[in-house]
């Protein structure tokens, strides 16, 4: 195994999506244009209360769509067939993560994930606890081991494990390389692209596939939302995703015609904390001014600046450290829904999309807040764009940001 | 820019000790930490011995701290208690900054009896019932699991990156390893690193039991866990955290720091072969250990200890041990290693099991002593290493691994070696 240091630019490739929208990016740019909103109405009783009559749903993904053997599904959650689904996409998008070429050992993988599924232990339980306890409200069999091991799934263990995701893409895709899985939150999913590409940066990857994959709409969701105030905000709405990009060094070592050289790379990233809200300004600014000085651009060089789970103030921020006042800001949250990990790696694929195609959309009227979602509305131009920015939050207080630019033939 | 990384703070709180002085003295003393286990009410679970940490002990030891903390899982109040402990050790206290960190790799929300019953109420379960009590609902099952790394951070007024690994039980190494990258690359000065779990609750021990993981037997008491031994029957869960600071060298020298020793290498790989098992011959681990020793810069025949995952279950130990006969193939170098294994003492920390080992390896090459394997009465035939059977050994390190591998096959490894002022990285 040879390991190379270089300091040569890691490029980042579309790799897929799947959302509400379907699972092609040219429908989801062409919904996000539109208008559509592929709402679904929430399925059950269990649902009662919550703040939304419809939320951003998407088939689970069977054994077929999966490749994998029937009795494999007993120990994935929603959550892990998301991930391996969209990872599966991504293999047959781009070649260069699926080439036998590269050694398996070059090939990494770094992932964003929810906590897990559902924290609290499988209704079923609770169900058959009402039906045979004499006591449920203090239920005997809960002190019987007989009853647990009887009642509880056999591969509970796995399918609550969130990592367990990482195990499924690696075995069904021959990944050995270097790797990473962060979670919970929209944060998670730049950690994952900023140390993929520090991983083929340092040599010891070749090509990484990176993703970010939702919780999936349980009732348990709510209290989540609740916790954070989400569910007051109608750019909250919970929605069912998972994203893939490819992070891949361009001179990959290989003799294939058809691996073609990729464009666009990652030129700047930082991350902080915001530990105090009144720190949120100074946060963000120092953030993003250290993600543009590793890439050698001032703040009037962005083109395009796409914000994910954060508020106004970073786009005031960039403003204020002298971005273009024309700088056109897409956030995708009011119309495919709060994606969580998957959300960033949406935008991250949609940004690759329009930096390839010289186009670029833009949310108009989107400084009225999130409050008059009416009012916003997404339009899409045309342009010379070179550098493109993204900016992930987490609600603890994390605030990521990282630099698309494309080279100049 | 590329900056030496040392460890300058340890902070350790588990059933062995609640500092690292403690700890450190019990491994050599060759104690454990296992005792007899049931799980909340029960008392016929199959599963028999835990190293769980005493709540009347850790609470009053900890008592001013805990007073000031906001209600959070048994977990992360040994995380944040483990993280303060390694800031104080540091003297970092009340130094504050953008250049400071935290990573953490944590695991499964605890799901304890009562918070199960919540959703419960005399029509059978409701999740509406499940709302109207949902501020006693356990915290992390609200919020997140990134809730620990984010106390510590605010506690210690860090706005450097925050992350939270999720590699089961890789994930402290995880973090401590990507801490090491963040200061070599320049990013940040320095990250308060490491982990803290618990699976000793009803839900988790009882899935993790269904998959054959833990031990069931009887026949061993207190020395139930038995790594590389031929009648090891499955890892010994346990509770604790733990955590270290790592400064770039010019951050620790410009303000005097005590340093332990240094971080030069990490590695991680995937098995790529099943999600119920690791690869039979240790593919995934072993590609762990070689990168971790490429990325150090130094030869396989400078490392003389391993701290090995040592697992103590059937599959791991002899996975592991040919990854490390692979690994120092070269001239039967694997003959001249000691490797040890600190579950033997401690049981599993599962996400945060990466840490207390590490800090344990740091200490065998900062003293040069190796803490042994306990319990190595009748070493499996396939288990043929010099694994420091019984009582530590004195030996000179000049540069060791410290190996965790999470369950699917998501495998880390770090290097470590004694601080010298006049070493060059």
């Amino acid at each position: 195994m040879e390991i190379e240091k270089t300091n040569a630019q890691v490029f980042i490739e579309p790799g897929a999506i799947y959302c509400s929208t379907g699972n092609t990016l040219d429908a989801l740019w062409q919904a996000l244009i539109n208008a559509r909103q592929n709402l679904t109405k929430l399925p059950c009783p269990a649902y009662e209360g919550w703040p939304w009559a419809d939320v951003f749903l998407v088939e689970e993904p069977g054994a077929t769509e999966l490749g994998v053997d029937r009795k494999i599904l007993r120990t994935m959650e929603k959550q892990a067939k998301l991930a391996l689904y969209g990872a599966a996409l991504a293999v047959q998008q781009v070649e260069c993560i699926a080439t036998k070429a590269i050694r398996s050992s070059q090939k990494g993988l770094y992932l964003a994930l929810p906590t897990v599924d559902e924290s609290v232990p499988p209704w079923s339980l609770l169900e058959t606890l009402h039906e045979v306890s004499a006591n449920p409200l203090q239920p005997e069999e809960l002190s019987s081991s007989e009853f647990l091991q009887r009642e509880i799934p056999a591969f509970f263990g796995l399918s609550t494990l969130n990592s367990n995701a990482c195990a499924h893409i690696s075995a069904s895709f021959d990944l050995a390389g270097a790797m990473g899985a962060y979670s919970p939150f929209a944060d998670a999913a730049f950690q994952a692209l900023i140390d993929a590409a520090e991983s083929i940066h340092q040599g010891e990857n070749t090509v990484a596939l990176v993703g970010g994959v939702s919780a999936k709409v349980n009732p348990q969701l709510l209290l989540q939302h609740e916790f954070w105030g989400w569910d007051k905000s109608p750019a909250r709405i919970p929605a069912e995703a998972s994203s893939f990009v490819v992070a891949r060094a361009n001179n990959i070592g290989v003799d294939n015609a058809t691996i073609k050289p990729a464009s666009v790379y990652l030129s700047g990233f930082a991350r902080g904390f915001i530990g105090n809200s009144a720190d949120k300004s100074k946060i963000y600014q120092h953030v993003l001014m250290q993600a543009l000085n590793k890439a050698n651009l001032s703040s009037a060089d962005i083109d395009w600046f796409l914000p994910y789970a954060t508020d106004d103030e970073d786009v005031s921020v960039l403003l204020s450290l002298g971005a273009k006042e024309s700088l056109p800001v897409l956030t995708t949250e009011t119309r495919i829904g709060f994606a969580g990990a998957a959300g960033p790696m949406i935008n991250l694929n949609l940004a690759l999309f329009g930096l390839q195609q010289q186009k670029y959309m833009y949310s108009v009227n989107a400084s009225a807040g999130t409050s008059a979602l009416d009012k916003i509305r997404i339009q899409e131009k045309a342009g010379v764009m070179r550098h493109v920015a993204l900016s992930a939050a987490g609600p603890e207080g994390q605030y990521v940001v990282v630099i698309l630019s494309r080279e100049v033939v | 820019m590329s900056s030496r990384v040392v460890v300058t703070g340890l902070g350790i709180v588990g059933r062995l000790g609640f500092e690292w002085q403690d700890f450190w003295a019990a491994l050599l003393a060759g104690q454990s930490a296992i005792a007899p286990w049931q799980p909340d009410n029960i008392t016929d679970f199959p599963v028999r011995y835990a190293a769980a940490i005493d709540d009347a002990q850790f609470t009053s030891y900890f008592a001013a701290q805990l007073s000031a903390l906001p209600p959070m899982e048994r977990r992360s109040q040994f995380g944040v208690m483990a993280a303060y402990q390694a800031i104080k050790d540091a003297g970092l206290s009340g130094i504050t900054g953008l250049n400071m960190g935290v990573a953490v790799g944590s695991g499964i929300p605890e799901r304890h009896t009562p918070d199960m019953l919540l959703a419960m109420d005399e029509d059978g379960p409701s999740w509406q019932t499940l709302y109207s009590r949902r501020d006693l609902l356990n915290p992390a099952m609200r919020s997140g699991n990134d809730q620990l790394a984010a106390l510590i951070a605010r506690a210690h007024n860090a706005a450097g990156p925050v992350q939270n690994f999720s590699t089961a039980c890789a994930g402290a190494a995880h973090a401590i390893g990507s801490s090491f990258r963040m200061i070599r690359n320049g990013e940040v000065d320095c990250m308060i690193a490491g982990g803290a779990d618990s699976v000793l609750n009803l839900m988790t021990m009882v899935g993790l039991n269904l998959l054959g993981a833990p031990s069931t037997s009887d026949d061993y008491g207190d020395k139930l866990c038995r790594p590389f031994d031929e009648a090891r029957s499955g890892f010994v869960a346990a509770e604790g955290g733990a955590f270290v600071v790592l400064e770039s060298l010019a951050h620790a020298q410009a303000r005097n720091a005590h340093i332990y020793g240094e971080i030069i290498g990490f590695g991680s790989s995937m098995d790529a072969y099943r999600v119920t098992a690791p690869h039979p011959e240790g593919k995934g681990a072993a590609l762990a250990m070689h990168k971790a020793l490429i990325d150090s810069g130094i030869d396989s025949g400078d490392i003389d200890y391993i701290n090995a995952h040592g697992t103590s279950t059937p599959l791991n130990d002899t996975a592991e041990t040919f990854a490390i006969k692979t690994v120092f193939a070269k001239n039967m170098q694997y003959q001249k290693l000691a490797v040890s294994a600190t579950k033997s003492q401690i049981g599993h920390w599962i996400a945060a099991a990466g840490a207390p080992e590490f800090i344990t390896t740091l200490l065998a090459t900062q003293q040069g002593i190796v803490p042994p394997t306990l319990n190595l009465d009748n070493p499996d035939p396939l288990c043929d290493l010099d694994y420091v059977p019984h009582k530590a050994r004195t030996m000179k390190i000049n540069a060791a691994l410290s190996n965790s591998f999470g369950f699917g096959g998501l495998n880390t490894s770090l290097v470590v070696k004694p601080y010298k002022e006049e070493n060059h990285g």
